[in-house]
This record gives structure tokens, sequence and C-alpha cells, in this order.
């Protein structure tokens, strides 16, 4: 018996051992290839090898440092902006009971099938219409709008998952719905707000097309990567810095947040 | 609010200030910020190759030497969402007044969105840094092939040089294969990739992937050098010795060209004979993938273009060389029947119609014309070696292996239907056709009834678009003619010399100039309606009943 579960654990190791291998070799790779000219690159991109080219460093710097500050700053709006809008949203669909609710929320819902590109063009002639071009709002607005299905979505099958006993027990010792949503629901969610945190602050990081045609002087990260992107001839290792360096704000990111990222993952939410 | 509350609170006070003021950089300048009559607004995607931006701002400095009082701002958009970029600013009121398009991307944003300067008049016209010629005939005739709106027969860019694609060998394998030479006739080219698989070395490292296949370039070499016969036969709108979009269009509708007709399968079939040398899995090799295994020495030979040979020549460690691909000869098909004619890739501009906005639009097609001038060539080359689109500019002596064959007959590719509409789905469905095909899955017969239907349906509503298309801009040319007459009846009555120096003579020459170039469209654009009509007015071939064999009595 003994044996048996010795034999289960080291298969247990192995097998995740191998799965965490594999999800880290592109970081690692990454890495690697950050250290190497174009010649090394195109010898080998698996492990860095003497001289390593620092000086990719500062080519991924000077691309990706005018737009660490412009999108640290738009994902924090965007992110406190949406989680508000969105959570009381799903506070509303799921604890208040209205006429055509369940209509009002398919209809929500089917947005999620809308190809978020098709809807580029007219986006920006709404932004020009609201005067929102060239400004840190044409980013914020839209991002926050673009956000609200999936977080009322997920935010709403997570408050209808929390007792209904809870908030019946507030109501009767007085608690008026604000008050529910602020000392219930919102306590009770920080693992799913933590994972949709982490998930809006991807999202801006890594969205290109929407700063590239909206904010001329308030572009974000993603935009400056690409200035080291090139149609014929990337230069690898530069680019890889740039890559690595944009990414050390989400790593500080995710050091904070994986507590609350674990568990809401694990709580089955973001699967409803 | 709690203590931890207030720490957080704390922190987001703390961190706001310190964000805000690093927030707002940003790179480049928007490309209107500072766009008003004296300040032209010229975005390229260029900087992306070292020396191009030097180069360009170099020009601008030679230019403003003329012309100190205007101001020329340089803006670099990386490639990446260029074009989308440029359509939104554009669409927001904008837009950069000179911008580098790819031509199919310049025919939508000019034809179908609006956004740009049809250039077809300004051509014609004699260019101050070409004195006694027409701006266009500075450059090579076959530059303009790729370029001319296929519907609207208009210009919406000029080409400014020429990229052609080669094939590169490692040296060394040749030699240690025993080839002193690279191959020139397509005979030698598949005995020269025998000699190298029999020493051991993988001979053709060829991307065939969705996004990255080189074999569409190959189908269109092979088939300049194998359809030029059947150009005579097909060129029937316009008799310019090429055949365009329509015309092959109208050809495929009527029955005139087939994909069953032994020379156009020659095409694939040559193909499919080069692939036995080609690497395993090509199919899932991209041109990325295919340049790593090359500069490693996992393969002979592979095909690339002049935009990279600097970079490829830095990156490997062995002896390169290049040439161009072969001809196919009659040893190879019989139908074999024309030199080899490089495709034309280049860099061209447009015009936004916004600099008319801004009332420097002659400012701007000057600037462009010096742009395009020997004078700015002989400035930007000395910050990069180029080939100019500018046919008697000189190749610099490291391109020279990438001069470009030109000026031979254009012929038109068969396999491709001519795609007005913008439509891409012949040429997804081909590509997926050619995997199997060229994997030796599919028959010549397969390859032929897989893409067949679609082929034909694509074809025939080409047309429909076309003819739509094309019925508009009769309209409009003859209201745009309908303006310029009005606009001459209400000219002073001409003086005593019409040749004259005097400025109503010179205004009524000039508008006299616009109208018999509206004339000429009105002209053209009727001729290729009533092409279309005729064509149309016939149900396509495969719709067209065959009479059927009389039925044999019943013995019975």
């Amino acid at each position: 018996m003994a044996l048996r579960s010795t034999r289960a654990e080291v298969a247990k190791v192995v097998v995740l051992t191998v799965t965490a291998a594999a999800v880290l070799v592109p970081f690692w790779v990454m890495l690697s290839i950050s250290f190497k000219d174009q010649r090394q690159f195109l010898r080998n991109i698996f492990y860095p090898a003497p001289p390593f080219h620092w000086e990719n460093y500062a080519a991924g710097w000077e691309a990706v440092a005018p737009y660490v500050g412009n999108t640290i700053l738009v994902a924090f709006l965007v992110t406190a902006i949406s989680l508000t809008c969105s959570s009381l949203t799903a506070y509303v669909f799921s604890r208040y009971d209205f006429p055509g609710r369940r209509a009002l929320f398919a209809a929500l819902i089917v947005l999620l099938m809308i190809p978020g590109v098709l809807n580029l063009i007219p986006q920006y002639v709404l932004a020009l219409k609201l005067g929102v071009v060239n400004t840190i709002w044409g980013l914020v607005l839209f991002y926050v709008a673009g956000r609200q299905v999936l977080e009322v979505y997920i935010l709403r099958s997570f408050f209808q998952g929390i007792p209904r006993e809870l908030f019946e027990a507030a109501q009767m010792d007085g608690a008026g719905h604000v008050r529910q949503y602020w000392s219930i629901a919102l306590p009770l969610s920080k693992s799913i707000i933590g994972v949709l945190v982490i998930m809006t602050v991807i999202f801006v990081w890594n969205d290109f097309i929407w700063p590239l045609v909206v904010a001329d002087d308030f572009k974000t990260v993603s935009y400056g990567l690409s200035f080291l992107t090139k149609q014929h001839s990337t230069a690898w290792g530069a680019l890889m810095a740039g890559y690595t360096l944009a990414s050390l704000p989400l790593l500080v990111l995710f050091a904070f947040a994986m507590r609350y990222f674990v568990e809401g993952v694990s709580s089955g939410a973001i699967k409803a | 609010m709690g203590s931890r509350a207030r720490i957080r609170v704390g922190w987001v006070v703390i961190l706001l200030p310190v964000l805000l003021p690093v927030s707002g950089c940003s790179r480049p300048e928007a490309a209107e910020e500072t766009a008003d009559a004296t300040t032209i607004v010229f975005a390229t995607h260029m900087g992306e190759h070292p020396g191009w931006l030097d180069g360009f701002a170099a020009v601008i400095r030679g230019y403003r030497t003329r012309y100190p009082e205007v101001n020329i701002k340089l803006h670099y958009q990386p490639l990446a969402g260029f074009a989308i970029w440029a359509e939104t600013q554009y669409l927001g009121g904008r837009g950069p007044d000179l911008v580098g398009l790819g031509v199919g991307e310049a025919h939508r944003l000019g034809a179908r969105q609006g956004y740009l300067l049809p250039l077809t008049e300004y051509l014609q016209e004699e260019s101050p840094y070409t004195p006694g010629h027409r701006w266009m005939d500075s450059f090579y005739p076959v530059v303009w092939v790729n370029v001319q709106d296929p519907i609207y027969g208009e210009y919406w860019t000029v080409p400014f040089n020429f990229f052609t694609l080669r094939i590169f060998y490692n040296a060394e394998q040749f030699a240690a294969a025993g080839l002193t030479e690279a191959p020139t006739t397509w005979k030698e080219f598949l005995e020269a990739q025998e000699q190298l698989q029999e020493a051991g070395f993988v001979p053709f490292l060829m991307p065939n992937t969705s996004s990255n296949s080189y074999v569409f370039p190959s189908i269109e070499y092979l088939g300049d050098m194998i359809f030029q016969s059947l150009t005579p036969g097909l060129d029937l709108l316009d008799h310019n010795g090429k055949v365009d979009g329509i015309e092959m269009n109208a050809a495929i509708y009527s029955g005139r060209i087939s994909l069953a007709d032994p020379e156009v399968l020659a095409v694939p079939q040559l193909i499919r004979e080069w692939s036995r040398y080609w690497i395993r899995g090509f199919n899932g090799l991209d041109r990325g993938l295919s340049k790593v295994l090359f500069a490693n020495g996992i393969g002979s030979m592979y095909m690339d273009g002049s935009w990279d040979a600097e970079a490829l020549a830095r990156s490997v460690n062995f002896e390169l060389g290049v040439f161009p691909m072969p001809t196919v000869t009659t040893e190879s098909t019989p139908y074999a029947d024309g030199p080899r004619n490089d495709n034309n890739y280049n860099l061209s501009f447009a015009v936004g119609k916004i600099a008319r906005e801004r009332g420097h639009l002659d400012q701007v097609i000057d600037f462009f014309r010096y742009l395009t001038s020997p004078e700015a060539a002989d400035t930007l080359t000395q910050y990069v070696a180029f080939i100019s689109a500018l046919e008697d500019y000189p190749v610099p002596r490291e391109l020279e292996a990438f001069a470009p064959a030109t000026g031979h007959p254009w012929s038109g590719y068969p396999w491709y239907v001519a795609q007005q509409s913008g439509s891409s789905e012949a040429r997804a469905r081909l590509l997926a056709l050619l995997q199997t095909y060229l994997a030796g899955e599919l028959s010549d017969q397969g390859l032929v009834e897989g893409y067949q239907p679609l082929y034909r349906r694509l074809a025939e509503e080409e047309l429909h678009y076309a003819r739509r298309e094309n019925a508009r801009l009769v309209k409009e040319v003859a209201g745009r003619l309908q303006q310029v007459d009005a606009l001459i009846d209400s000219l002073p009555p001409p003086p005593a010399d019409p040749d004259g120096a005097d400025p109503v003579a010179s205004e009524r020459r000039q508008i006299q100039r616009r109208r018999d170039f509206t004339q000429k469209s009105l002209d053209k654009a009727g001729r290729q309606l009533a092409f279309l009509d005729s064509t149309l007015s016939r149900p396509p071939v495969w719709e067209e009943i065959t009479p059927q064999p009389p039925l044999e009595p019943r013995g019975d």
C-alpha cells in the first residue's frame, strides 16, 4: 500500500514537473533569445550562449519605456471603473427581480458573440463623435464598456452562488441592497474579483489595435513593442528583451493576486 | 473604513500623482497634430529598415532648400496595423498627406473608401524634376501593371522602388555536391537539386503554410514563362499586351481559358515535379523557419526577397549565393514560351484627399514628384541601397543580383481569380488544394475538380461586381465632364493668342487638359462597361446547354 502510494506520488511529481516545464519553455526561450544577436538567434534559440547581448535590453527598454506609465494608469482606471460598474450590474441581475430580467440578460450575453474587431470602425466613429479620440478617455471608456459583458456574466454567476440565506439574514437586520452589495456580495467575491482584475489588466496590457487607432498621444506598451516587430528583419533579441521588460509589471501583479486568482479559478465561477 | 482599506486608498492616492506625470508620453507625434497649409505630413512604415528614415529626412532637407517655407513632418508608424491606422486617421479627417501603402490597400482606401486622391491625371503631366517627361514616364513601365486599379483604371499609388524575389543558396553545399555554377534553366535547376540530394543535402526549403507560401510567387514566375502565347486571345478589352483582372475573369466566364487546358495545368505540374526536392513537411514550414533552417545549413536553397538580403548575409557563416528563378525552356515543357519576368513588390506612396482640404495639394504633389525624382534617389542612396523604380536610375552594385527583369509582356495568371472585390476565398482554397496536390495526395484532375466550382463562381461574381462598379464610374465621370464643360463655358472668351502667357489662356489650357483627360477616362470606362455587358449578356460557358446526341431507338 505504501509502495503504491509512493509510486503515485512520484508519478504526480513527474507529471507536474513535465507540465510545469512545458508551460515555462516559452518564457525560457523568450529569456534565452533576449540575450542573442541575429546570428545567434538563427543558430539556436533554446539556451543563451556568450557573448550575451545586453544591449538588447537597452533597445527593448527604449521601445516600451515611454508607454509603461500610460499603460499602468489606463489599466488602473479601467479595472476600477469597469469592476465597479459590472459588479453593480451583476448584483442587480442576481438579486433584483424585475420584469424582463432574463431577456435583458440574454440580450447582454449575445454581445459576447460579436468579435471585437468587427466593431473597430463603428467604435472609432463613436469615439470621434464623443470627442474622446486622442485622450485617455478614448481608451478608458471603451475598454470599460468592452469589459462589461464578460464581467457581468461572470460576477452574476458568482453572486448567484452565494447562499441566499446570507442576504436574507442581512435584510432582517435592516440592511438595504447597497449594504448587502458592499458587505456581503463584494467581500465574498474577492477571489473572482481578483481573477477579473488580472484578466482586465492583461487585456489592457496586450491590446494593440485600439490604442493604435484612438490614442495618438496615449499609446500603451504593446504599441511600443510594435516598433521592434518588423516585417522581414525583426531583431528578435531586442523584441524578446522588450517582451521581458513589458511582462515584469504583470509578474508583479500576479505575485500579489495569485492567491485570489487560484481561488477564483478553482471555485469554478469562471466556468459558469 | 478599516485601517487596511485606508492603506490601500493611500497607495492609490500616492501612486496616481506619480503615474500621471509619466503617462501621456508617446514617442511619435500624432500625424495630424501639426498639419496645416504649410506642413506636409508624410507617413511611412519604412523606419523598420535601417537608413530609410534618415534617408527620407535628407530628401526632405533637399526639398526644403528649394521651398524653405514648407514644413514636412516625417511620421514613422510601424508596419503592424499601419493600414488600419491610416484608415481610421482618414476617417477622422486627420490622416497624412502622403502615405506609404500597398497597392491592394490603396485600391481599397482610394476607390472604395474615397480617402485617397487618384493620381492618374497628375501622372500624365510633366514633372518639374524630370523635364521633358510625363511624371509616369520616368518609371519602368512594368511597375504600372500592378498599380492600376482594374475597375476604375486609376492609379492610386506611385511605386518608389523594386523588391525582387531570388533564390539564395549555400555555395559551400553546392561545391560539395559538385555544382560550380548556379542553374539558369529549369532543367538545370532540377538537375542541381538531384545532385544535391544525392550528396545528402536537403535541396530546397520551400515554405507553404497558409499565410507564408512561396508557392504562389513561384506560380507567377512560371506562369509568365508559359502563358505568353495565351495573352493575345485574352487581352480583348484594351489590347495593351497584358491580361488584367477583368479580362481574365471574362476569359474564365466565356471559356476562353480553362483550368484543364494543358498550358494551364503545366504550371502546377512543374511545381509538383520540383516539390520532390523540397524539405519534408514543407506544408508546415513558414518563411521565418525556412530562413532559420537555411542559416543553420539545413537546406541548400531557399527563396527570399531583396529586402532581407543584407540581414541574411550578416546572419550566416557560409558563402552565400543568389540567383533568379531559372527560365523554363522547352526542355522541360512544350508550353514554355516566354522569358522570366520579375513581379514587382514595391514600396509605393499615395496622396490623401485630406491634402486638398488642407489647401496644400499642389505642394504635396510637387513634393511627391521630388520624392520620386533622380535627385531624391541620389540623396537616398547615400543612406540605403535600393533599386529605384525609375527606369534610368542605376541599380547599386551590391543589389545587382536583384536587378529586376522587366519590360516583358505581362501574361496574367489563369490560376487566380482576379479579385476586384477584395475576396481572398479563391487563394485560400487554392492553397489548401495545392498543399494536398504537392503532397502527392491529389491528381491533376482532382486539383481541377476541387478548385473549379469556386473558381467559376468567383469569376462570375467578380464580373458582376466589376459591372456594377463600372456603371457607377461611368455616371460619376460623365458628371465630372459636365462640370468641367460648365467651367470652360464660364471662362472669359479666349484671347487673340491662345498660346500666349495670358493667365486666362493658361487657366483655359489647364482646364482643357483636364477635360481631355476626363473624356479619355469616360471613353475607357464606357468601353469597359460595354465589354462587361457583352460578356454578361450570355450565360457562363459552364451553364450553356450542350446539345445531346439523339437517343438511340430501343431495340425492344
